[in-house]
């Protein structure tokens, strides 16, 4: 027991001075809107019809779900509430977060783990470059900065494929879903009397997820070791441990911003 | 070209005076353990525009010693300078400083594989701000010139289109793109064949001669360092069984020497 608890303490020690090393690099050097670009596309852009695909099916799936319960007590027309609340605050944030810890989480931790065994690390720092300015930052910022904004097109295609379901499956007028969605957004307040405080409950805990995902992924792929084999290990821990601290995150999250928002 | 004091150096390789002011590498007493100990009390001067070449079997602790003096590594004991200063107790930005006049050729080229033949040789240049685009563009053309290869065929292609032999000189270019003072090759021929190891080992001599740099190669080839070295090291059991000129190296009665001569 002693010692994966002393493993899970070096590596939490990693993490955070990993941050701390992300902190100190910024805001990144020459080259460092080029390299953000990049990573947009990389992280962000390509991650679209992913998370799009995920988010479509999920509000059709809840679409009928909800008609299950809501069905006995006729209140079927109620399903755009449903969604909405459930889509905008949970499903929208955590599907995204884990979609692309699972698609770019992999990706970063293969790529970094690579460039480590083949010591290409190395020699970024034998040409001056810290591998922490000029890999870590540009894919952490693209992260924190894509993941909120996919979570955004999670949302939007959950809705449609939940209209779309109740539309042509359980009767219910297009317009109704969307007006009872929109009841929904509304009963849940606004922050600053301007923005639904579902959006952005949807919106911070996607920003955290980005952070998670990408710090995680660039760990385990800067300590990759044992060759191909240990990028293999690498990107598996990636994938895993950024799923359950999302997760774990979640549940945290969902509390504080009960109480702030 | 080579040490003036190597002829009255003591095994360690310390000159009888200890003076360091002619010295770019100084290893004094080094020793690292990882699971085993694979150093052990290690010492070594490398004077401007020497070649030393360090030799040994595999697992010897051959590349552990250009890893020391890159500062990606701190001994457990002994200390490691580089022109004078102290790569145990450096400030990154001075690590930085005195990185930027070291060039690194690395055993598999270790190019970086997102960026194309031009952007790797570049590299540096580009990392350093002093020159602008187009100069940048002539030094890298020059350096690949330098190397063989012709800038025009191969500057947009990725590492992975190119050959083994012809990733070894890219990444021979891109060591010695910004001029470093200090040129470390690890295993420079390894995995080549004859032929390609061979003009390889013609472009490190090459190298020498035009650029007048202080080279520390690590091989596993001791005949061709032999060939092209000032000075000889023998690693074995973690400690220098022979440092000296080729010449006493080829007349050592040492055993352990005389064995590696005669299976090399």
């Amino acid at each position: 027991m002693r010692r994966p608890i002393q493993t899970f303490l070096l590596s939490l020690q990693d993490v955070l001075l990993l941050c701390w090393q992300i902190v100190r690099a910024w805001p990144g050097g020459r080259g460092a809107g080029a390299r953000l670009l990049a990573q947009l596309d990389a992280i962000g852009v390509r991650s679209v019809p992913i998370v799009l695909l995920t988010g479509l099916f999920t509000g059709m799936v809840l679409a009928l779900q909800a008609s299950v319960q809501l069905a006995p007590f006729g209140a079927t027309l109620f399903v755009g509430r449903f969604v909405a609340a459930s889509m905008l605050r949970e499903l929208g944030p955590v599907l995204s977060g884990i979609m692309v810890a699972g698609r770019v989480g992999a990706g970063i931790a293969a790529e970094l783990g690579a460039m480590k065994v083949t010591e290409q690390l190395d020699a970024l720092e034998t040409l001056g470059a810290e591998p922490v300015r000029v890999l870590v930052l540009p894919r952490v910022l693209a992260a924190c900065l894509t993941v909120p904004l996919l979570a955004l097109i999670a949302d939007a295609a959950g809705l449609i494929g939940a209209a779309l379901v109740s539309s042509a499956y359980l009767g219910v007028p297009i317009r109704a879903f969307w007006g009872a969605a929109l009841d929904q957004i509304a009963l849940d307040g606004y922050v600053a009397g301007v923005i639904p405080s579902d959006l952005v409950q949807g919106l911070a805990k996607p920003v955290v997820f980005g952070l998670i995902l990408s710090v995680l992924a660039c760990h385990h792929g800067l300590r990759a070791e044992g060759g191909t084999a240990g990028v293999g290990v690498a990107t598996t821990r990636a994938v895993v441990s950024a799923s359950i601290t999302i997760l774990i995150a979640d549940y945290f999250l969902t509390q504080l911003l009960l109480v702030l928002v | 070209m080579t040490f003036p004091d190597a002829p009255a150096m003591s095994p360690s390789g310390m000159s009888p005076s200890g003076m360091s002011a002619s010295v770019i590498v100084e290893l004094e007493g080094v020793s690292v353990s990882f699971a085993r100990p694979v150093l052990r009390d290690v010492s070594l001067r490398v004077a401007p525009a020497e070649t030393v070449a360090i030799v040994g079997e595999s697992g010897t602790g051959k590349s552990t010693l250009l890893r020391l003096i890159l500062g990606l590594l701190q001994p457990d004991r002994g200390q490691v300078r580089v022109q004078g200063r102290a790569m145990a107790s450096i400030a990154p930005r001075e690590l930085r400083a005195v990185r930027s006049d070291i060039g690194m050729v690395f055993q598999g080229a270790a190019l970086f594989d997102s960026l194309s033949t031009f952007e790797n040789v570049a590299f540096a240049l580009r990392e350093r701000g002093q020159l602008s685009e187009s100069e940048i563009g002539d030094r890298v053309r020059e350096t690949l010139a330098l190397v063989d290869l012709d800038a025009e065929q191969v500057a947009a292609t990725l590492p992975s289109q190119l050959s083994g032999g012809m990733r070894k000189r890219v990444g021979i270019a891109r060591a010695v793109a910004a001029r470093p003072s200090l040129l470390l090759y690890d295993e420079p021929t390894a995995g080549l064949d004859p032929l390609t190891s061979e003009t390889v080992t013609t472009l490190m001599q090459r190298l020498q001669t035009e650029l007048r740099v202080t080279s520390v190669i690590v091989s596993h080839d001791v005949r061709a360092m032999l060939r092209i070295a000032d000075r000889i090291a023998l690693l074995h059991d973690g400690a220098f069984a022979f440092l000296g000129a080729p010449d006493a190296m080829r007349a050592s009665v040492e055993p352990y020497t005389h064995a590696f001569l005669a299976a090399a």
